[in-house]
């Protein structure tokens, strides 16, 4: 056996306090070290190629490299052992940067010392590790993307465009999300519909696409390039291969306009069978379950108006959910965001003075194919005061501790709607900061101002209330006159999906403390989940607005596309094993694995190394130690536990 | 009040019974020590043997531990295994560890045919040898005990005794809630009215300790400990195939070396492994040579098993491990 240990000066982030000169000579003195070398920057070219000749002039077979975390750099190095013909586990890195110079700046004798402990322990690891194999597995050319807004819609497109099939799957009757809502979209003010609605319909007829609406995801197995994914396909009660969109049951149908409508935030009414909007993708009709006469009843007249109406006969009743399974290799999650209900906050007065709204039922209120078409109106009077308060729900303490992103600009718009719609109407803006730094915010913020929108500031923590006052409310403000208004508009903050729970339980990713998925890192991989195979595109990460969705979504689609373009992935072999004779069968690593990785056979654990991630909560569970990590065994710990302690081993 | 006879003539005529039909290959009971009036384990294989079969407040030892012997032996090559139940007498708690064994897959239910005897609580011998300090040598195995509600009647040829029961109780008795059997093939004895809550009392004055008196406390109790791992030994939750501290060179964790460090890694250790599993049968602290409070560590586990975790082992089959659940909710700080 032949050890090499490499000490890295990185620069001089640690050599500046690690004497890097002394603890490579030190290394020379351990058991089965042949060379023990310092160099500027190890990763480097010269650095790797130091130890590549080594490796070959040599013939060592164990490598160290005392350098920075594992984190960092340990594929490189792995890369670079491996080029040089020695397994790529045959390296082990000890991190003398994180774990020593950073942490002991003002201790440099100290470090030095800590740091020669941490080169003794990485070669005493060392010696007992084995070489590996990689393995392949091949990938299911096809994606599934959970969610149907314009994040899903975008990542959908474009997996689909890559060649792949892709599987959208969406749990309300049509595809558009919360952007179909939408009147216009800021700074630019185009149509949300106009933009969107091409998108939809691209959705609709691309081939690679299957359009999967009313349907939820209700289990994932597998692993990255191998995902069986099982999707319920909700009743409809409509066959929508004979549904041509006519409209003809809505109109006959008992509860016409007397069912509130969710797309228009219950400003207006429907049908029990219903499309959620006029462009709605597909265009096929739903019929509601809570609300239907016949389902809940049994009995809707003689028979039901709509079954008479439908010339297509497409309507039926005895429809049933259906669960399908599909195969892919790869998951984006664009499952979206819930408003915050200002009612939990009484202050505001929402849900109890009629001329509170929230921002979201401005937009319907404001849109030509909400319920008014577009006119402005709030207790059938146009109003000529109207204040807007923003962060209601977000940078709060005790709530959402985050700021939405989006409120600022869309209180911008809603007041330059305002402004527009009736000219000679008062607008004031209650904010905190209104942070515009996204591409042409600034100058449409300075815009609105210049229309005559009076931006009044208030601190997060001072007082507001909202108080009514016969048809109208006043605005009760610390520091500020009371405003008499026609109409408040609240700001809501963006939130996580009430159900998530439901879905975080299929899908087995965690979320941060602000209750959004959690990215693997903010910086350099925010699609990325800890589950390979699974990301992240649009909200569902955290508030963002559409720019910012829509560029995210167009990364998880490419993030989603490289396994299924490469066609096979290699699997870390650092997976766990079993020792048999050890085994007594209890399964409590069964029950403690994530990934299912495990199973019971004849009494004994058995491990699937394809789903295994090398992980290690089954070995630190269980108590006989009869399950092991590869590159990180028992014995290896052991060894390096004991070699720390003594002076020799 | 408890009538032992009664319930000691109902446990023989089981099975009895059930080694006449041949449905159970033994029966595991207690029978009366020859020159102690302390019970010990018995093997009965016929049923004319059954009539040894005793029940008493002596009845201490937790005979799962033979059961988990029983499920793990491998046959030997070329026989046929005898995959017929065992029969075997519990008291309460010793059903939980069989709650326990056949949550952890260890002990299948077929394999077992329980005798679940209710239990008011059983006497710690060495309270005993007390009590009886003015009974002569000669007398003491062949003492009779009768429950008489708060007191224990113990009755020789001479003027019988009355002990209060709360100098005699084994103090796990003291503190358990648990006095019917929770799983049972047949249930022994009138059902006894349980009530539901376990504070802790037995653990107060340790948890009102700081973190230094209490590493004193334990400093001195697990010096004394010579490491003869019959706490182990005795489990019947300690059925490792290769228990971690038989390890031997490079392989250990520990060294075999007598001294505190070393003792206090394996009670750590031993502790838990048993966290969120151990239904307080105190069998660990019973045959301690060293008379280690091993139980007040069990009692912690137990304490932060329920407060932390909302885990009461012993009850639910159904109920998952505690180091092997996790909640996508968890209401912990960071974890979600």
């Amino acid at each position: 056996m032949k050890i090499g240990v490499y000490v890295c000066e990185c620069g001089t982030n640690i050599s500046g306090t690690v004497d890097v000169a002394d603890v490579a000579e030190y290394a020379k003195s351990l058991p089965n070290v042949a060379v023990s070398k310092y160099y500027k920057y190890m990763c480097s070219d010269p650095g790797q190629l130091l130890i590549k000749d080594d490796i070959k002039e040599l013939g060592l077979t164990h490598v160290v490299v005392a350098s920075c975390s594992p984190r960092m750099h340990e594929p490189t190095f792995r890369t670079v052992v491996e080029e040089a013909g020695m397994n790529a586990y045959c390296f082990e890195m000890a991190n003398i940067r994180e774990h020593c110079s950073w942490a002991h700046m003002h201790e440099k004798f100290k470090a030095t010392e800590k740091a020669k402990d941490l080169v003794k322990m990485s070669v005493a690891k060392a010696a007992l590790l084995e070489p590996l194999e990689k393995k392949q597995v091949p990938v299911t050319p096809a994606a599934l993307v959970i969610g149907g807004g314009i994040a899903g819609i975008q990542t959908a497109l474009e997996i689909a465009e890559s060649g792949f099939k892709t599987y959208l799957v969406e749990s309300t009757p049509s595809i558009g999300g919360r952007m179909a809502q939408l009147d216009k979209t800021f700074p630019t003010m185009d149509c949300s519909a106009c933009i969107l609605t091409p998108k939809m319909v691209d959705v609709a007829r691309h081939p690679n696409i299957e359009l999967l609406t009313y349907s939820e995801v209700t289990g994932i197995d597998g692993y990255i390039g191998n995902f069986t994914v099982t999707v319920k396909k909700k009743a409809r009660y409509v066959d929508i291969e004979k549904c041509v969109g006519c409209g003809l049951c809505a109109e006959a149908c008992r509860l016409k306009d007397r069912v509130d409508d969710e797309f228009n935030e219950n400003l207006g009414k429907r049908s029990a069978i219903y499309v959620p909007f006029p462009q709605a993708v597909p265009l096929k009709y739903t019929i509601d379950p809570e609300k239907c006469i016949f389902l809940k009843t049994g009995k809707c007249g003689d028979s039901p108006p709509c079954v008479g109406a439908c010339a297509a006969d497409a309507i039926n009743h005895q429809q049933e959910d259906e669960i399908i399974e599909l195969d892919v290799g790869t998951i984006v999650v664009a499952t979206g965001f819930d408003l915050y209900d200002p009612s939990q906050k009484p202050e505001y007065g929402y849900g109890k003075i009629k001329n509170v709204i929230t921002g979201m039922e401005f937009e319907r209120l404001v849109s030509a194919s909400g319920p008014t078409e577009g006119h402005i109106e709030i207790n059938g009077k146009e109003p000529e005061k109207v204040v807007f308060i923003q962060c209601v729900g977000s940078r709060d303490k005790e709530g959402n501790e985050y700021c939405s992103r989006v409120c600022c600009m869309y209180t911008a718009k809603h007041a330059h709607l305002v402004r527009d719609k009736i000219p000679g109407a008062e607008v004031i803006v209650y904010n905190t900061d209104v942070r515009a730094y996204g591409k042409g915010f600034e100058e449409f913020y300075v815009r609105v101002m210049d229309e005559g929108v009076k931006y009044l500031r208030r601190e997060l923590d001072d007082q507001i209330e909202v108080v009514e006052n016969g048809d109208k409310a006043i605005v009760k403000a610390e520091g500020h006159p009371d405003i008499e208004a026609d109409l408040v508009v609240l700001a809501t903050a963006i939130e996580q999906k009430k159900d998530i729970a439901d879905i975080s339980k299929v899908l087995k990713i965690s979320r941060g403390a602000d209750n959004f998925f959690l990215e693997i890192h903010p910086k350099l991989r925010p699609m990325d989940t800890a589950t390979s195979g699974i990301f992240l595109g649009g909200c569902c990460q955290g508030p963002k607005d559409i720019p910012d969705t829509v560029a995210q979504a167009s990364g998880a689609a490419a993030k989603a596309t490289i396994p299924l373009a490469q066609g096979k992935i290699d699997l870390d072999p650092q997976t766990s094993f079993v020792i048999e004779n050890n085994c007594a069968g209890c399964g409590l690593c069964v029950e403690a694995c994530p990934y299912s990785a495990i199973e019971l056979m004849d009494g004994k654990a058995e491990v699937n190394e394809a789903l295994c991630r090398g992980c290690g909560l089954c070995s630190a569970t269980c108590r006989s130690g009869a399950i092991q990590l590869k590159g990180l065994t028992d014995h290896q710990l052991i060894s390096m536990i004991k070699s720390s302690l003594s002076e020799v081993f | 009040m408890t009538d032992y006879k009664a319930l000691e003539k109902q446990i023989q005529d089981q099975a009895r019974q059930w080694l006449e039909s041949g449905e159970v290959k033994y029966v595991i009971g207690f029978e009366k020590g020859d020159n102690s009036p302390v019970c010990r384990p018995v093997f009965i294989y016929k049923p004319e043997d059954a009539g040894k079969l005793a029940w008493g407040p002596l009845c201490n030892n937790n005979l799962t531990k033979y059961l988990v012997e029983e499920v793990q032996i491998k046959p030997k090559k070329g026989e046929e295994p005898d995959l017929r139940p065992v029969g075997i007498v519990v008291k309460p708690c010793d059903s939980k560890t069989i709650v326990e064994l056949m949550k952890e897959n260890i002990v299948p239910r077929e394999r077992v045919k329980i005798i679940g005897v209710i239990s008011e609580g059983t006497i710690n011998p060495k309270a005993l040898d007390k009590a009886l300090k003015d009974v002569p040598l000669d007398k003491i195995a062949g003492i009779q005990i009768l429950d008489g509600g708060d007191n224990f009647t113990i009755k020789y040829d001479g003027e019988p005794l009355s002990v209060p029961k709360d100098e005699l109780l084994n103090g796990k008795c003291k503190v358990c809630v648990v006095h019917n059997p929770v799983v049972y093939d047949i249930f022994v004895g009138d059902k006894v009215t349980q009530i539901d809550k376990d504070e802790f009392e037995d653990i107060a004055d340790l948890e009102a300790m700081s973190d230094e008196e209490r590493y004193e406390y334990w400093k001195e109790q697990l010096s004394k400990c010579i490491r003869c791992y019959a706490c182990r030994d005795t489990c019947p939750l300690c059925y490792c195939e290769e228990c971690v501290f038989d390890r031997t060179k490079p392989y250990n964790w520990n060294e075999k070396t007598v001294d505190l460090p070393e003792n206090f890694f394996y009670h750590m250790v031993r502790a838990m492994h048993l966290a969120g599993r151990c239904v307080d049968c105190g069998g660990c602290e019973r045959v301690c040579p060293m008379d280690i409070p091993i139980r007040k560590l069990n009692r912690f586990l137990l304490k932060r098993a329920k407060e932390r975790f909302k885990v009461v082992p012993g009850i639910n089959v159904e109920d998952k491990a505690m180091f092997g659940d996790y909640d996508i909710d968890d209401p912990g700080e960071g974890i979600k």
